[in-house]
């Protein structure tokens, strides 16, 4: 870390700046919980550290464990082995909670921030000790990055944080009558508070949930009647008691979704139209939260990949890639990957890179009524199902990526035939751009539809596709590279106004620099191992495994009890197709990741569809949402 | 015995017509949803089997297909999409999540859509191979073709939805309001 961030910080805060510290490579600051607002906006405001964007927040919840202390203060402790993996692992023993905060807080409020002109990273953490009530408060820096508004909440949700100030905190991802706060290490993962269920003899007893109020609505009184339609249940503020006929103009809630023909992906968008036009959007999401966090905490490192498999379902490979990535920070392991793993990893990744912008391009042709594109887009994709498959054994769920490595090696003739399948690609994708790129409906749909300025973008913690096509060139492939990236070529898409088209362009483009990049790693691949050779980290070979009594134990301990990943945290950032895609994983040593939260970019984008569509009419809201590429299983983990 | 066996013979007509024109609801939560691309698109064709057309309103659906996770936030609206549908229907759960959960044990999800709708057809996989779901197809329209499935059962018990009494006062027997659930 420049020692220019350092001296800055210093300064304004004082002595309320506890610890400045670096783990593989992430640069660490530790502020006490009054300093928060003023460290955030020096980060942000001052052309020295210009820290743009807040790429993530979260929480970690040290009540199970704490982590050693190494900052200067010459003091280490044990880690707390016995505890962190035994039966009291996630309980709520109350010795453990005692000798915990006698003097260690217990929560700890994380920020991830960029700044995208220095390409400097910084993690900015608050240390928040527990309280009577339960529910610790700090500041919320939402009016220093809008985009920290929705992680806000889901830190309220999910950890039972208060942030003071801000404008509308209430639970996002699970609903209202969820009762405490499920990511906290003392409550229990399969504790579940059913909304629905079957009785005896066919009967279905169902509580309709609460549908939470969009809150920034009209207030009442003000001579407008508000109707209120598609949620018998759901009434909107004011009411028709408030009705005055002679109104001019009436408000109509409209709900949309979560189950809707047009929204690929479950979210609910509560509307208030007047007529055509939206004048209020309130986006409610969690209908596809399956809790990757509680369960990644239940299982070993290598159990987590089935999970990250089904984050972004349109591309698997690379959410495994990310989270491999992270865990490899953790271990040490980045620089070592066997080359040839390191490009099948690119190969695949890209490969799942064009499946998912297939996907997205496609879904949002259709929608706009373009039907035979997207069977085409879904006939190319078909062929790269086939690829991976032969070469991982599953069409979408590939679980093929390891720690240290890839599990199976291409098999014969595969990379002639991944050769041979890109050239069909190239003929399907001219087919879609003879037809779509000049088509008058399909631009007058999406053009000028949606924009966002680059500044806004920013913001709102907007990555990828979705931000090139505001004009900035941000790419993690080209400013951090990871894998091989460097030692490949190729370009970086951006469009110019921000709006529709431009980020269906950018995907289209970024499609045939994802086959430049794959045929370049094609040539440039050497033979060679394809995991790393650590007894540690993967499983011995299997006749090994059979024919000697070590690389029994080897295996067993790996599988048993995981792979022991030292104590740290670290934060892994990959380019994932819709941005992006972050691994914040904190390792206390046992076999099993302590806290292993994941960076979906879609979630932080969906947060400005109202902002994108406000003033537009509502059909408007199809290729916005289509081209915001919304993934349930990535936004809402 | 002369009227029972032309009954039989219009039941059958009637199943046969039904396995064939399974209008579906795609119900499409998370990463099975891709696959269910592939199952509708030009490789696989789920045409071929008569059913082709999603209706993206349940009102106009026969077959519900659950195609994903239901988590517990969701299973409320699962279930009134389920109340929305015109008898008869049948559900067919797409995946292991929708079966069972599947490796979603958490406070979050629902174990298996049956806890909340009824099922007729289980296609387990994470997510099912194309195959496999046209396999699970056609078991589903062999049990209509049978009339075995537990939705066709009740609406012969009451006499509802036969050809023959349509027009009669019959198949608007107070059982209707027993089977259908609480209103919500």
């Amino acid at each position: 870390m420049s020692q220019a961030v350092v001296e800055a910080l210093r300064q304004r805060l004082g002595t309320r700046l506890i610890g400045v510290h670096s783990q593989f490579g992430d640069d660490t600051v530790v502020i006490e919980r009054g300093a928060l607002l003023p460290a955030c906006r020096l980060l942000r405001e001052d052309p020295r550290l210009s820290m743009k964007m807040l790429m993530d927040l979260t929480v970690v919840d040290y009540l199970a464990w704490r982590p050693p202390l190494d900052n200067g203060s010459g003091r280490t402790e044990e880690p707390l082995h016995s505890l962190a993996s035994g039966p009291l692992r996630g309980a709520a023993d109350p010795r453990l909670r005692y000798r915990l905060e006698t003097d260690r807080p217990r929560f700890e409020v994380v920020y991830h921030l960029y700044s995208p002109e220095r390409k400097h990273r910084l993690r900015l953490k608050v240390p928040l000790a527990d309280v009577d009530d339960g529910y610790p408060e700090l500041d919320s820096v939402v009016s220093v990055w809008r985009g920290a508004d929705w992680y806000e909440r889901e830190a309220w949700d999910f950890y039972g944080i208060v942030f003071r100030g801000h404008p509308d905190l209430r639970r996002i991802l699970l609903y209202e009558e969820f009762e405490g706060h499920p990511l906290r290490k003392d409550y229990p993962k399969e504790r579940r508070q059913p909304l629905a269920r079957r009785g005896g003899e066919g009967q279905v007893m169902a509580r309709n949930p609460t549908l939470s109020t969009p809150q920034r609505a009209h207030p009442p009184g003000n001579g407008r009647r508000t109707v209120v339609l598609g949620a018998p249940d759901h009434r909107a503020p004011g009411g028709e008691a408030q009705a005055a006929d002679d109104s001019p103009t009436e408000l109509l809630h409209i709900n949309m979704g979560p189950s809707h023909p047009a929204m690929h992906g479950t979210v609910r968008l509560v509307l208030t139209l007047e007529g055509e036009t939206v004048v209020d959007a309130d986006v409610e999401l969690g209908y596809l939260h399956r809790g990757f966090e509680k369960e990644a905490e239940a299982a070993t490192y290598t159990q987590v990949f089935p999970y990250t498999d089904r984050m972004n379902y349109a591309s698997p490979m690379l959410n495994a890639i990310a989270y491999a990535h992270a865990v490899e920070k953790l271990l040490g392991l980045g620089r070592e990957l066997p080359l040839r793993a390191q490009y099948l990893r690119v190969i695949t990744g890209e490969l799942s890179r064009i499946t998912d912008h297939l996907t997205c391009d496609g879904a949002s042709a259709m929608e706009l009524g373009a039907f035979t594109p997207f069977l085409w887009m879904m006939k190319a994709r078909d062929w790269i199902y086939r690829l991976l498959e032969e070469l991982t054994g599953a069409r979408l769920t590939y679980s093929w990526i390891r720690i240290g490595g890839v599990a199976s090696d291409a098999p014969e003739g595969w990379t002639e035939r991944v050769t041979e399948t890109l050239p069909r690609i190239r003929e399907v994708m001219g087919e879609c751009r003879r037809v779509l790129v000049d088509h008058r409906i399909f631009r007058d749909r999406m053009e000028d539809v949606g924009a966002i300025s680059a500044e806004d973008a920013m913001a709102f913690g907007f990555t990828g596709p979705q931000l090139r096509s505001t004009g900035v060139a941000m790419d993690v492939r080209r400013d951090h590279p990871y894998l091989v990236y460097d030692q490949l070529e190729f370009d970086v898409p951006v469009g110019t106004t921000g709006d529709c088209y431009d980020r269906f362009l950018v995907r289209l483009e970024e499609i045939d620099e994802s086959m430049r990049i794959i045929e370049q790693a094609l040539e440039q691949m050497p033979p060679g191992p394809i995991l790393v050779n650590d007894p540690l980290v993967t499983l011995p070979p299997k006749p090994e495994v059979y024919d000697t009594i070590e690389g029994m134990i080897r295996h067993f301990k790996v599988v048993f009890d995981g792979i022991k990943v030292p104590p740290g945290e670290a934060y892994a950032y990959t380019e994932s197709a819709n941005g992006e895609l972050g691994f914040y994983v904190v390792a206390d040593g046992s076999g099993r990741p302590y806290k292993c939260r994941s960076r979906g970019p879609s979630f932080t984008m969906t947060q400005a569809i109202p902002h994108m569509i406000l003033g537009r009419q509502i059909a408007d809201i199809i290729p916005i949402f289509g081209q915001i590429n919304y993934i349930g299983g990535e936004a809402e983990r | 015995m002369h009227f029972e066996a032309v009954t039989t013979r219009v039941h059958d007509a009637v199943n046969w017509a039904r396995k064939f024109s399974l209008f579906q609801y795609p119900f499409v939560t998370a990463c099975c949803g891709m696959e269910f691309m592939s199952v509708a698109g030009p490789q696989y064709d789920i045409a071929r089997f008569g059913a082709e057309f999603p209706r993206f309103s349940p009102r106009q659906a026969d077959l519900l297909m659950v195609v994903g996770t239901v988590v517990e936030k969701m299973a409320p609206v699962l279930h009134r999409i389920y109340e929305q549908m015109a008898e008869p229907k049948w559900v067919m759960a797409f995946g292991v999540c929708a079966s069972s959960g599947g490796f979603y044990q958490n406070y979050s999800t629902t174990p298996g859509i049956d806890q909340v709708i009824p099922v007729d057809v289980y296609v387990p996989g994470c997510p099912p191979r194309p195959e496999q779901v046209l396999d699970g197809l056609l078991l589903l329209q062999d049990l209509i073709q049978r009339g075995a499935t537990p939705n066709q059962q009740i609406m012969v018990e009451r006499g509802d939805g036969d050809l023959l009494h349509i027009g009669t006062s019959r198949h608007r027997s107070p059982g209707r309001d027993k089977t259908r659930g609480e209103k919500p």
